[in-house]
């Protein structure tokens, strides 16, 4: 009897405790706002984030270690460790589905307008009246004017060959542009085929309309994926995040402390390629090195993907960039953004400097670029900068020419892409299939005239 | 019932294993095309999780891989849950063999439930508001019903009155002592008081001789309010040709007060005194009612002729009395 009523009161308790962690599990998994709070709770707020000395003793995800930096060659570790950090974003994910299984004619209470070159520009229609600081700073004539702005600005960078194409594209995007709105981010459809082309857009918004694109988050795949990632390696000051899908090549790091948070999402195919998948972990890697607990936890994730969805962006991606954005819109302050955009020009009137803006925008990438390459020589090692196949192949045929050996990786581009180049384009193509990374540097070199 | 609850346990079983081999001979063989069968379980889907990663044995890779984790899996469960229905049949007694079914029923109803829902906060899935509400209902019909069989199966039962005698059943013996006879209830106060001077444990039932109360004895009693009725009857006649049985002295002086309590708590025993343990009385003491009250009626009915009234003087205390009493209703009206 006494070990039947013993055998009683411990199943009671032990129940009575699963049931309590069930619980608190569900609010967490079905409740957005608990999720939320929970996470400020474990690790503090935006600014001065710490973790909670009580609740570290749990096992909770938001305490998840991120892999190591020595250990090379475990995306799915990575992967692993995207999902447990992000779980407090469940909710928010599910919300999103929802909306984009359910709503219908999702852009109508929002306005849709063309800014220059920037075709199809969706604003969130958020206005503030104007503070002393602004008529400092030229967004405003007078104190109490009524002054538009966004949270946010949410750019998918895409290839389009076509008008219809372009509004093909749109409508397939509509419902998830209209959740990030409902969140107060702006969002535009950004057609684009060249780096400099998308600089140059990219410029021209943070220089002409500074209060919406305070805060910007852009999204590629494929090509565009990479381009955005050399647009970022050129000016990383001018995002907040960078969201990319299967980029089609690798491309360097910026030797500058990274500001922006970057999220890579890899299908089977991308995770087998060993090199891209090194260059994104380096990436990924380079986003969480930062004093700040929020960005050092969510600055640089990747994510393999597990469910596949029917929405046009990863429901992931969608948190990220909703995450981004909440974090950057309030702990601005500790990551000022680049001066020369909104200095170098007046914003006053905003419409008439486009052309020369966008020629300032061009000039400055080129600068930007060229002050960088010459950074990544004096601070990294030659055996980093502009390293890939097709040089390292060389200096392996090469190994005991010493006149090799005194070269650095950039004269070698070159020579090397020179005389690939007198051969016929023949040759050039067959070598851009083999090593795209190259023949970019080459030609990024060429046109610099270095 | 014990006989027809172990069969039942067993038989169930049994077809349980047997279904279980057969099963495995016809996949094994290829008898019989269960592609309908298979095709649904292959299909079968909550919230995005197959049958096999809600019982925990991993994401099937392919339909073969599929096929073998169900298996194995339904196997498992099959498998255990006839061998306890088996292990079950071979205990004592139904109200055991009920507590522990239900014992075993609940672990793994409150197991797969914790087990799915740890699955679910912890897996990197988002789900739509159909399958929020379909896991919501399913939670909220299994956890009370795993929690009730639960609490049954463990549930001790609380020492009730009759326990308090260091006996587990209620004696049917006849408790008919020296039978002392007096002419009046002054008469009887006075031998109830000198016996409660010698045994400390005296319990009382006044019965009146008057309106036939004495061969209202010789039947049983059909309910607890016919015995009350008695008792009214009884204690309202103050004649001095009064058949006593026992007497209390305290209660004796507090007639009306004493009543009430008697009424309450022959309807409070009579509540807590379940099915299964009057069948399990009755099982093993079939025979016993029947001889108690006749003998019992035997006795008064032999005091009767001799004197005006009678007071029985027993050995038990008053509630060991008020719940044999009440025992023998219950037992009466399990009594075919």
């Amino acid at each position: 009897m006494f070990f039947r009523r013993i055998l009683s009161v411990s199943c009671g308790v032990i129940l009575g405790i699963l049931t309590l962690y069930i619980l608190e599990g569900a609010c967490f998994r079905l409740v957005e706002d608990y999720a939320f709070k929970r996470l400020r709770w474990a690790w503090g707020n935006y600014l001065q984030g710490s973790e909670h000395p009580i609740l570290r003793k749990f096992p909770l995800d938001h305490f998840a270690e991120p892999p190591s930096l020595e250990k090379k060659g475990s995306i799915y570790q990575e992967s692993v460790y995207s999902s447990r950090i992000m779980s407090f974003s469940l909710p928010q994910r599910d919300r999103y589905l929802e909306f984009i299984h359910t709503e219908n004619d999702p852009l109508r209470n929002f306005d849709i307008r063309d800014l220059q070159s920037l075709r199809g520009v969706i604003t969130p229609g958020l206005t503030r009246p104007a503070m002393y600081e602004d008529v400092r700073d030229g967004l405003a004539r007078r104190t109490g004017d009524i002054l538009e702005y966004a949270e946010g600005f949410f750019i998918f960078v895409t290839s389009v060959s076509s008008n219809s194409d372009y509004e093909y594209q749109f409508a397939q995007w509509e419902k998830t542009f209209a959740f990030l709105l409902n969140e107060g981010m702006a969002c535009v459809l950004l057609a684009t085929n060249s780096l400099e082309d998308l600089m140059g857009k990219i410029s021209f918004l943070k220089a002409n309309y500074p209060l919406l694109s305070e805060n910007l988050v852009v999204f590629a795949r494929g090509e565009q994926a990479s381009l955005v990632m050399e647009a970022c390696f050129a000016r990383p000051s001018f995002y907040r995040g960078i969201i990319v899908e299967n980029p089609a090549r690798k491309v360097p790091l910026s030797g500058e402390i990274s500001q922006n948070w970057f999220l890579a999402h890899l299908d089977q195919d991308s995770m087998q390629e060993e090199v891209l998948t090194t260059s994104i972990m380096d990436w990924a890697r380079k986003g969480r090195e930062s004093e700040f607990l929020y960005p050092s936890r969510l600055g640089g994730l990747i994510r393999q993907e597990v469910q596949k969805e029917t929405s046009p962006l990863p429901s992931f991606a969608i948190s990220y960039a909703l995450m981004c954005k909440e974090y950057f819109s309030i702990a601005r302050m500790l990551f000022p953004g680049p001066p020369s955009a909104s200095d170098a020009m007046p914003i006053l009137p905003l419409q008439d400097a486009s052309v020369d803006s966008k020629f300032d925008s061009a000039q400055n990438l080129k600068d930007d670029l060229y002050k960088k390459l010459e950074e990544t020589d004096g601070s990294e090692s030659e055996e980093d900068s502009f390293n890939c196949d097709m040089v390292n192949e060389y200096r392996k045929i090469h190994a005991d020419d010493p006149e090799v050996l005194n070269l650095s990786n950039r004269e070698l581009i070159l020579r090397i892409g020179q005389s690939f180049e007198s051969m016929g384009d023949q040759v050039m193509k067959q070598i851009k299939l083999k090593d795209p990374l190259f023949i970019r540097y080459y030609l990024s070199l060429k046109e610099l005239g270095l | 019932m014990h006989a027809l609850s172990k069969a039942l346990f067993f038989s169930t079983g049994a077809v349980g294993l047997l279904t279980l081999v057969s099963f495995g001979a016809v996949i094994e063989f290829n008898a019989l095309s269960l592609e309908h069968f298979t095709q649904a379980m292959i299909e079968f889907r909550f919230m995005g999780y197959s049958l096999p990663e809600i019982l925990w044995l991993g994401e099937p890779d392919s339909i073969a891989d599929h096929l073998f984790k169900l298996k194995v899996g339904l196997g498992i469960i099959i498998g255990f849950g006839s061998l306890t229905l088996i292990i079950i049949s071979f205990l004592p007694n139904p109200r055991m063999q009920f507590k522990f079914c239900s014992f075993t029923i609940s672990l793994p109803l409150l197991g797969l439930l914790f087990g799915f829902w740890i699955k679910f906060i912890y897996d990197d899935r988002t789900v739509s508001r159909e399958e929020k509400m379909s896991l919501f209902s399913i939670t909220l019909f299994s956890y009370p019903s795993a929690v009730f069989v639960l609490w049954y199966g463990l549930h001790v039962k609380r020492r009730s009155l009759y326990d308090l005698n260091d006996s587990k059943y209620v004696s049917f013996q006849p408790r008919v002592s020296p039978v002392t006879v007096s002419t009046s209830n002054e008469t009887a106060k006075e031998l109830a008081v000198d016996e409660a001077k010698t045994e400390s444990d005296e319990s009382e039932i006044p019965l009146s001789t008057e309106n036939g109360s004495a061969e209202q004895l010789k039947e049983p009693f059909e309910s607890s309010e016919e015995l009350t009725a008695s008792f009214v009857d009884s204690e309202d006649s103050e004649d001095g040709d009064e058949l006593t049985l026992t007497v209390e002295n305290e209660q004796q002086e507090n007639e009306e007060s004493g009543e009430s309590e008697i009424v309450e708590e022959l309807n409070s025993e009579q509540s807590e005194f379940t099915a299964s343990e009057q069948e399990e009385i009755l099982a093993e003491v079939p025979d016993l009612i029947p001889e108690a009250v006749g003998s019992n009626v035997s006795q008064n009915q032999n005091d009767d002729n001799s004197t005006e009234s009678a007071g029985v003087v027993s050995g038990n205390s008053e509630t060991d009395l008020d719940q044999s009493s009440s025992d023998d209703l219950g037992m009466r009206e399990k009594t075919p």
